[in-house]
């Protein structure tokens, strides 16, 4: 529940830039004086900096963070995805304060490689081709700056987000609406097929400044005449991958031509097939490219392959679930069929578990997608429609039960776990069929599997085994903010 | 070496300390020894304090007064990390770079207040570099001399805002430690008042 001293009423924010533009240095630098904190004790702020500063940016001695809501620190070890920064903040992009608040909030401290490199540009209005991980904060890196160009003054769409899934809309609208709770009244709207039309044209009656959605239900939107993107400045498309595939593309098409000839298109994607460079030449003037893609597969995951046949198959996930200390897993297999058929073994094994495929009604898959992700349940079977840029940060392992044909579907699967840098295991269950697809996409991915050790070391996949000590992590925590 | 020589001193992984010259002391994991140089690579506890990261000193004992030998290591050590050198000629190209356009800002007489704000700048902002003493950021904002927001031109948008922004906040920055110093001075002197 936010509090009286981080709420800022909507009304109060014209005002508040208005006087924040108008206040000369010196009053800024006397501010500074009369707002130094004494002693550790947090109190009221002064009178003099009881007015919240907007788009004048963050003033050193501002105690607007003594007010932040901040969620437990996260102790766990990350990897390098996230962590090999130039050492940004994200104070230095000249973000509004409410914006900060809002990132803080979400228990974001510094800006990760993906977001150090895109920000900035973003905010420069720079189209941007960037090639990224799933899982190294990427719907930041493209939602701060979105957020940030976002004027209230203005009461028309300004801004949409293309997503492949209907779980990925929800769960990018979601951050979006965390991230943006203070900056007085930006409405965020997520669209997708499967729900009711009908509500969403009486919400596009009312205010919409963001729409979040996947292409066929804001494009049947667009056509209505309900959705007026004529004044979109910014257009994201994350997975652009998958946007751009067969499925997708004329639909793309379709959105973009109804978009203003000067707005900017931002591009991330995991892989980078032809159809994204065609769509880059295309629509795309002049972009910044952000290769982060050293290595194609995730460096907190240790991948392991079982050589099974596969009458031995539920047997060795048996084993699997007893000698595994999984916090949340999710097992993928091939079809619709076969998931069906393993979460009924599964059940009759006595584990618990969901189940997640294409033919189910949407309504249905929201449901379970939420309830899994909120820890209802500790084993998640699905097909591969589950597997863009879901983001649940309990999972910590990943059992392919039937092993992907190419390595994209590998990648995106696997990349369920290891989030944010986190460590996570992979466990693929190959069967005699299977070995070439192996060496294929350990090869395209120039990634390494072994093969299953009788125990696996709990450090490399369990969080509570590789989590820095709370007090030597504030110290460090401490001793970065002094240099 | 795979087979321990009679001129080899020291096993890869054993842990060992070292007294330099200077008296400083270094310990650290032997990750590798060249006997004809004499040169020591130890890997040591990080600086940064980051956990899953550690700092290579390269020693070399020609300027070692004292060497002992914490723990020995006998089996045969683990294969060696491979290296991506395409990341490392990457890093090895930027550095340069990096370090070649400060010079160039030092040789064409640019003020500090200029090279302070190159620096700001390019810290988010990577498609920065100098043309005489104006600084052009991603082709499209030139910052002439005196470097303040007012000298920033360019076609008008995203980029010369959010420039002027970058600007604006670093001279903010600035005088905002010019005060902290200020006001500590001020403590200092109160305080020497006192003593005296």
């Amino acid at each position: 529940m936010a509090t009286a001293r981080t709420e800022i009423p909507a009304s109060v924010m014209p005002v508040t830039k208005q006087n924040g533009q108008a206040k000369p240095m010196s009053l800024q630098t006397g501010s500074f004086s009369s707002s130094t904190p004494s002693g550790k004790t947090p109190v009221m702020p002064q009178k003099g900096s009881s007015i919240p500063q907007s788009s004048g940016g963050i003033r050193f001695g501002d105690d607007w963070k003594k007010c932040l809501q901040l969620p437990p620190k996260d102790t766990r070890v990350r990897t390098t995805d996230v962590t090999a920064t130039k050492g940004n903040e994200f104070e230095d992009y000249c973000l509004k304060r409410e914006l900060l608040m809002g990132i803080f909030e979400m228990g974001w401290e510094k800006p990760s490689p993906i977001q150090e490199e895109s920000i900035p540009i973003a905010l420069s209005g720079r189209d941007i081709l960037a090639r990224a991980k799933n899982g190294t904060g990427k719907s930041g890196a493209y939602l701060i700056p979105l957020l940030e160009r976002i004027d209230l003054k203005k009461d028309y769409i300004q801004a949409i987000v293309l997503v492949p899934t209907r779980e990925l809309a929800l769960q990018v609208s979601q951050i979006s609406i965390n991230m943006s709770k203070h900056l007085g009244g930006i409405k965020v709207m997520a669209t997708t097929g499967g729900t009711n039309l009908r509500d969403d044209i009486m919400r596009l009656d009312e205010i919409v400044h963001v729409i979040i959605a996947t292409p066929g239900r804001i494009l049947d939107l667009i056509k209505k005449g309900v959705a007026k993107v004529d004044k979109v400045q910014m257009a994201v498309m994350d997975e652009a991958d998958k946007l751009l595939s067969q499925d997708f593309v004329v639909l793309i098409e379709d959105i973009i031509s109804f978009l203003p000839k000067k707005r900017q298109i931002l591009l991330y994607s995991a892989t980078f097939p032809i159809s994204v460079q065609k769509f880059m030449t295309k629509h795309l003037q002049k972009p910044y490219e952000i290769n982060l893609m050293d290595e194609l597969t995730l460096k907190g995951i240790t991948q392991y392959y079982a050589y099974v046949t596969e009458r031995q198959k539920v047997h060795c996930l048996n084993t699997l679930f007893s000698r595994l200390q999984i916090n949340q897993s999710i097992i993928f297999c091939n079809s619709t069929q076969r998931v069906e058929l393993l979460a009924k073994k599964i059940t009759q094994l006595g584990y618990s578990c969901f189940y997640i495929h294409a033919k189910m009604m949407q309504e249905y898959r929201n449901r379970v997608f939420h309830d899994f992700r909120n820890g209802l349940c500790r084993n998640l079977v699905c097909t591969d429609l589950f597997t863009r840029g879901i983001d649940i940060q309990a999972v910590n392992v990943v059992i392919n039960f039937d092993f992907p044909k190419n390595a994209e579907t590998y990648l995106h699967r696997i990349g369920r776990s290891g989030r944010y840098g986190h460590l996570g295991l992979a466990i693929n269950l190959i069967t005699s069929e299977d070995r070439f697809n192996l060496k294929g996409i350990e090869d395209q991915l120039m990634t390494d599997i072994k093969p299953i050790p009788s125990s696996i070391d709990k450090s490399l996949y369990v969080a509570e085994f590789h989590s820095m000590n709370p007090d030597e992590e504030e110290a460090a925590h401490k001793t970065g903010e002094l240099n | 070496m795979a087979a321990p020589g009679p001129g080899e001193y020291f096993s890869v992984g054993s842990h060992v300390s070292c007294l330099t010259c200077l008296g400083q002391r270094l310990q650290g994991e032997v990750v590798a020894f060249d006997y004809p140089s004499k040169m020591l690579t130890l890997k040591c506890a990080p600086s940064s304090g980051k956990p899953n990261l550690s700092d290579v000193m390269l020693v070399n004992l020609a300027y070692v007064s004292e060497v002992d030998i914490i723990t020995d290591r006998a089996e045969t050590p683990p294969p060696l990390a491979s290296l991506n050198f395409n990341k490392l000629v990457n890093r090895a190209r930027a550095e340069k770079e990096d370090k070649l356009s400060l010079a160039y800002a030092v040789s064409a007489g640019v003020s500090v207040e200029g090279q302070q704000l190159f620096q700001t700048i390019h810290k988010t902002i990577k498609e920065c570099k100098w043309q005489e003493k104006n600084i052009i950021v991603m082709d499209d904002v030139v910052i002439s001399p005196p470097y303040q927001v007012d000298n920033c031109k360019g076609k008008e948008g995203s980029a010369l805002s959010h420039v002027r922004k970058i600007v604006e906040k670093h001279f903010r920055d600035v005088e905002s430690q010019i005060s902290v110093q200020h006001s500590q001075q001020a403590q200092h002197t109160q305080d020497s008042a006192l003593s005296s």
